[in-house]
């Protein structure tokens, strides 16, 4: 108990410390482990076992869908295929009042379900998005925020790269479970964005969208399919057993290579700027799974992450209220750190006070990304709010006050499905899972 | 001098890396292939591939660190002025060069020497061989890191 | 000489010197045990027994620290630590000892020993014992063995009472050779595979069985998902105890005897609490609806005969398995 507290306090003040002077996350991660761990160790078995944890983290084969999801994002994102999904998507919300900011968050959605990664559904459906609300007299502020709200879904939605970070650093939950579980959430998450720009759209007047012909119509579906079937591939593929989540992950990349050939929005001269792009962020994302695995080896080997559930539940043991403290912990972590580090840090450490308290691993998987996908979308550390923002040619300050009432929503939505596991847990449990 | 070194660093870690992603694909295809269409299960791809997955994402992280695009919290350290910041800024770049050395390179030769006699249970080759991209990226990484630092000093000096 | 094993000199800190409590003159140290299971596994129940017996006998002259559940890493790396001095006691399963030592690869062959007491008695040999120390010089050696079963195949629905049985069917297999020409010699489609994800694999049809003990039923819960468990028996794959070398240079010749005595006491310990365990199992897989079958082994045995002359062109492996064949 007493190593626990004396480790436990050398990892998270040294760790804040180089955090907040700019040291690179993994970097802040491994140093703070490191001084932590010579408190019990000696220095030659400790180096040791960094660097072995260093690449034990990253020696997973499910981890390969990880490079596939970014590879097959960077493809999608030339155009081509986004295109189609955003005229589909038009198809859906034509009628709403604010019809293209409508458009816009069931692009991200459509995205989302054939995509692994948010930043990548932020740039490609923000891009084509941005321009055409401009012409039909959409604050642009207001546009890059539905945007920024609405581009987080994709993390839910399966596929999703970020649950099989989850799956992996909570021990092995199911990925199948998982993706099954993040439908509802996600289209939650969508709907109450929808909800805020339907409101807005009504008060400043925003036009809707003219009638699409049947003939038209017929033509945008047509045109969407090969695209959509990604879904059915790819998710269709893994349920029906034909391959597993990380091989399915590959089939995407072949898939939206070829139509993307085909659709000619990519030529092979860009081949090698999109492998540029995906090995960086590759590096990025294992880089900082290594790096967290020597954080929970340190963890581990102090007994903290017992010492810091038995202080929580000793304060309380009422389920409402250490969710909600956990939520609400979360969330203010969510403000400065991306969604990565969060999850691998952070999922060890909450997520045996979770099930302690009865609350199915999954479950909590979807509380955990919901809630730090919010995260990227708040200043000052919020990828999916640069890009939003940088595709939306707006400036962070601008965009701060429309996206406030989104925020507040979406926060309400995810307390809705942290106390209603039904939601999450509700598919899964159909098709067996759990 | 210096430019040419970061170039030509810059295009083997990229030429490397983009080939042993396509292996990665490719390698994820096969094991579909060959166990639902040839009904014959590929067996070395599963070990063949995690580990090219390491090399891949060391090197990529190697890369990183030289076009400074990894995650970093640097609100704070940007609200500082002048002198103190560049002080704040050394110490970062001190780290990072610490961290390579002590983990990647020291702890990493170390695990290297050690699994040297282990092999692995399907291709059957040394354990340590895996374990040298630690080294040989913790090497990458400081390379960069002083050029970096070279970089940004000149740019101060020019100013 | 290994680096690894060099830099990493026992008294430097995974041991307290406690110089008041030496009456026998004898150092004092706190040991570092890990393993990947559960702490209601048979495995742990008996590690937990050996620490008992040697924090008994040495009158607390040496202690123990156990880290269950694999939270220091899995086999592989708890045994690399184990190399490197961080953790001084380890169990390992035979199969991935094939990786540090090919004469290891010998339990992993199929139909190796008879029944479960030739197996005991094989175990408990001299040979054995010697081969324990054949791993001295990478850093660790064998303190004792752990039944962990016979290895049968189980599958989705298919009963298999005949290598025929296996035609054109998926099998997991775990990261091993001898596991994947085994399958292949007898008809089936080796498929290595996470253990992690046979569940699902098995439920959605990626693969059509696998191979293991009965338990894998009941505590890898597959018995949802497969429902044919036919006991062909055709591999035992002990668990070894593994100790450190450094650490056991360490210790006086009188505690390494009564390590040695306490690792064979928790044997019979575990031998009993572990074939407790395959009957409960066995029982509650029933309740599953697991269905259990009772082939005929000989049509197996005959089938790998070729894949054992094979691995006995290595004259290390020839003579454990001549060693063994004497103890029938
Ligand atoms: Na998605
Ligand atoms: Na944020």
């Amino acid at each position: 108990m007493e190593a626990a507290l004396q480790v436990g306090l050398l990892l998270f003040v040294s760790f804040f410390i180089l955090l907040f002077i700019g040291v690179p996350i993994p970097v802040s991660i491994g140093i703070a482990s490191l001084l932590a761990a010579l408190l019990v160790l000696p220095i030659d078995i400790v180096l040791f076992t960094a660097a072995q944890k260093m690449v034990g983290g990253i020696n997973s084969f499910a981890l390969l869908a990880v490079i596939f999801f970014i590879l097959s994002g960077s493809i999608m994102n030339n155009g081509g295929i986004a295109l189609r999904l955003v005229n589909l998507a038009k198809l859906i919300s034509g009628r709403l009042p604010g019809s293209l900011a409508h458009t816009n968050v069931v692009g991200n959605m459509l995205f989302g379900s054939i995509s692994g990664s948010a930043v990548a559904s932020a740039a490609a459906i923000g891009s084509i998005m941005a321009p055409l609300q401009a012409k039909e007299g959409y604050n642009k502020a207001y546009s890059a925020a539905v945007n920024i709200a609405s581009a987080p879904v994709g993390l839910l939605i399966p596929p999703s790269g970020v649950f099989i970070l989850y799956s992996l650093v909570s021990g092995g939950t199911s990925i199948s479970a998982l993706f099954m579980a993040g439908y509802i959430p996600g289209f939650l998450m969508g709907i109450a964005v929808m909800i805020v720009a339907y409101y807005i759209a009504k008060k400043e007047n925003y036009p809707v969208s003219p009638r699409v012909s049947f003939k038209e119509a017929m033509k945008i579906i047509l045109d969407a399919i090969p695209s959509l079937l990604l879904i059915v591939i790819v998710i269709g593929g893994i349920v029906a057993g034909i391959f597993t989540a990380t091989e399915g992950a590959a089939v995407a990349v072949l898939y939206s290579f070829i139509l993307s050939l085909i659709y000619r929005s990519l030529r092979l001269r860009d081949i090698p700027k999109i492998l540029r792009e995906t090995i960086v962020m590759t590096g990025i994302v294992l880089f900082l799974v290594g790096a967290s695995s020597i954080m929970s080896w340190v963890m581990t080997i102090a007994g903290i992450p017992a010492a810091l559930s038995n202080a929580i539940l000793a304060i309380s043991d009422n389920y409402f209220v250490v969710m909600f403290i956990m939520t609400v912990v979360l969330l203010i972590i969510g403000t400065f750190m991306d969604l990565t580090p969060a999850v691998l840090i952070f999922t060890p450490i909450f997520l045996p006070i979770a099930v302690q308290l009865g609350i199915d691993p999954v479950h909590f998987g979807v509380l955990m990304v919901f809630n730090l996908g919010i995260g990227i979308m708040t200043p000052p550390v919020g990828s999916c709010l640069f890009i939003g923002c940088s595709v939306g040619r707006v400036s962070i300050e601008e965009v701060i006050k429309p996206l406030l009432l989104f925020f507040i929503t979406l926060i309400i939505t995810l307390f809705l499905v942290t106390y209603i596991p039904q939601i999450s847990l509700f598919i899964p449990r159909l098709l067996g899972l759990i | 001098m210096m430019d040419k070194l970061r170039v030509a660093m810059n295009k083997m870690l990229m030429i490397t890396t983009s080939v042993l992603t396509v292996v990665l694909v490719l390698g994820a295809l096969w094991q579909v292939f060959s166990r639902y269409v040839l009904n014959a299960p590929s067996t070395f791809t599963e070990e063949l591939l995690r580990f090219v997955l390491i090399w891949v994402a060391m090197l990529g992280a190697s890369y990183a660190f030289g076009t400074n695009q990894h995650l970093a919290i640097v609100f704070l350290r940007n609200k500082l002025k002048g002198r103190r910041q560049q002080v704040v800024r050394m110490i970062n770049d001190l780290l990072v060069i610490c961290f390579a050395a002590v983990i990647l390179v020291k702890g990493g030769y170390d695990i290297s020497i050690s699994t040297m006699t282990q092999v692995s249970p399907i291709l059957k080759i040394p354990m340590g061989y895996v374990y040298t991209i630690l080294p040989i990226s913790g090497v990458i990484i400081i390379i960069y890191q002083i050029l970096n630092i070279k970089d940004w000093i000149g740019n101060i000096k020019k100013t | 000489q290994e680096g690894g094993n060099e830099t990493a000199p026992m008294n430097e800190g995974n041991n307290e010197n406690d110089a008041g409590n030496g009456e026998s003159g004898a150092q004092s140290f706190k040991l570092t045990l890990a393993h990947n299971l559960s702490e209601e596994h048979p495995v742990h129940l008996g590690l937990v027994k050996f620490t008992e017996l040697v924090e008994e006998r040495t009158n607390g002259e040496i202690k123990f620290d156990i880290f269950a559940n694999g939270v220091l890493g899995d086999e592989r790396e708890v045994l690399e630590q184990v190399q490197a001095g961080g953790v001084a006691i380890t169990k390992v399963s035979a199969a991935s000892l094939e990786n540090f030592a090919s004469q290891y690869a010998v339990f992993s062959l199929p139909y190796v020993f008879m029944d479960r007491d030739h197996f005991y008695r094989s175990m408990e040999s001299e040979a054995v014992r010697e081969l324990y120390q054949a791993t001295k010089e990478q850093g660790f050696i064998g303190l004792t063995y752990y039944d962990s079963g016979a290895r049968s195949f189980y599958t989705v629905d298919t009963p298999i009472m005949h290598p025929d049985d296996l035609k054109g069917l998926k099998i997991r297999v775990m990261d091993s050779p001898t596991q994947i020409e085994l399958v292949e010699i007898l008809g089936g489609a080796p498929t290595p595979m996470p253990y992690g994800e046979i569940y699902t694999d098995l439920q959605q049809g990626v693969v059509d069985g696998a191979e293991s003990n009965v338990t894998v039923l009941t505590t890898g819960g597959h018995g949802e998902v497969a429902k044919a468990f036919s006991f062909n028996e055709h591999t035992r794959i002990p668990d070894i105890v593994v100790i450190s070398s450094d650490v056991w240079d360490e210790l006086s010749t009188e505690q390494q005897e009564i390590l040695l005595q306490a690792a064979a006491e928790s044997t019979e310990y575990h031998k009993e609490i572990w074939n407790e365990a395959l009957e409960v199992a066995q029982k509650e897989a029933e309740e599953m609806g697991v269905e259990f079958y009772y082939p005929d082994p000989k049509p197996f045995r005959e089938a790998v005969q070729p894949m054992l002359e094979k691995y006995r062109q290595d004259p290390q492996i020839n003579t454990l398995m001549e060693a063994i064949e004497a103890l029938q």
